[in-house]
């Protein structure tokens, strides 16, 4: 009776090409070996840390009263005064290529695998 | 014949009432599902950012079903109640995704006709949720949030847009029982 029910043919191959997409994306992103956590406040870069370096744990206080926590191999937002606390809730980042964010206060903390900023790169762009 | 014209006119009269109550119940079953998803998933071990968006079944059923316009309605009470409850910037995300998943769906109904089933629409309507939503966050944060989240948020778009697609077909029948007005050729 109703036609859309059953799936079609057309459904696998969206299903397809859509994933094809997200794992050329996940290929072209590439990794590195380092781990280097850059965060940005309202898209300019405020701190670059390198957690590999890092030793024992330590908190960072940035201008709007966001807090994050840095400890070995890892960073999380601690506290911050927004409403939601989605960004509490991402938990500690790890892995390169995560990201969490605290959209009201404009903050972004992203884990990539490229060296820390200032260290030497062969690779401009 | 002649007497089948006045009766038609009442009937369109009636299910427009009718239309714009179901759209109230639609968009309280949305508020409900997205806090249950809400307090459900904070317990689940998710990626950050990803929710499977159980409230978009009502959504797409009230596009399919009732009309752009209404599933529009919707997105707008959704947005305000996330407003209130997370904030101006959440409500904002909230539109955007929202606005774009139902398009998508609409658009898709009429152009891609009977050859994507519920599953295919709602795959497509998920990722377009998930891309206007990043598209606003990397907006308000400032940086190209999109180019580290969209793997992510591709693959959870289609898992979870396959999933409410199977739910919207499973519920489908119990839903058309609260719109027997609406035109069987549109599903």
């Amino acid at each position: 009776m109703i036609d859309r029910i059953k799936p079609k043919k057309a459904d696998l191959i969206l299903i397809l090409l859509l994933l094809a997409a997200a794992f050329s994306l996940l290929l072209a992103r590439g990794r590195g070996d380092a781990l280097t956590a850059e965060i940005t406040v309202n898209g300019v870069s405020e701190n670059s840390i390198d957690l590999r370096a890092v030793e024992s744990p330590y908190d960072i206080t940035l201008q709007n009263g966001v807090r994050l926590h840095v400890e070995p191999g890892g960073i999380s937002f601690a506290e911050s005064d927004c409403r939601g606390k989605d960004c509490v809730r991402c938990g500690v980042l790890k892995r390169a290529g995560q990201a969490a964010a605290c959209v009201p206060n404009q903050t972004l903390v992203l884990l990539t695998g490229k060296p820390q900023k200032g260290a030497p790169d062969a690779v401009s762009y | 014949m002649k007497t089948e014209k006045p009766e038609k006119t009442k009937i369109a009269a009636a299910s427009a009432a009718h239309r714009i109550a179901v759209t109230g119940l639609l968009a309280a079953l949305t508020l409900a599902l997205s806090f249950v998803e809400r307090t459900i998933c904070a317990a689940l071990p998710l990626p950050p950012g990803v929710r499977p968006g159980l409230s978009n079944v009502a959504v797409m059923f009230s596009c399919i079903a009732l009309g752009l316009p209404f599933a529009l309605g919707i997105i707008v009470v959704k947005a305000g109640f996330v407003m209130l409850v997370s904030g101006v910037s959440a409500g904002a995300i909230s539109v955007c995704g929202g606005v774009l998943s139902v398009l998508s769906v609409a658009l898709l109904a009429r152009l891609a006709k009977k050859r994507l089933s519920y599953i295919g629409i709602s795959v497509v309507s998920a990722v377009l949720h998930n891309a206007g939503q990043l598209i606003a966050a990397s907006f308000l944060v400032g940086s190209a949030l999109y180019l580290w989240m969209a793997p992510v948020l591709l693959i959870s778009g289609v898992a979870f847009g396959a999933v409410t697609g199977i739910l919207l077909n499973a519920v489908l029948p119990a839903l058309l029982k609260i719109v027997p007005h609406v035109n069987k050729d549109k599903l």
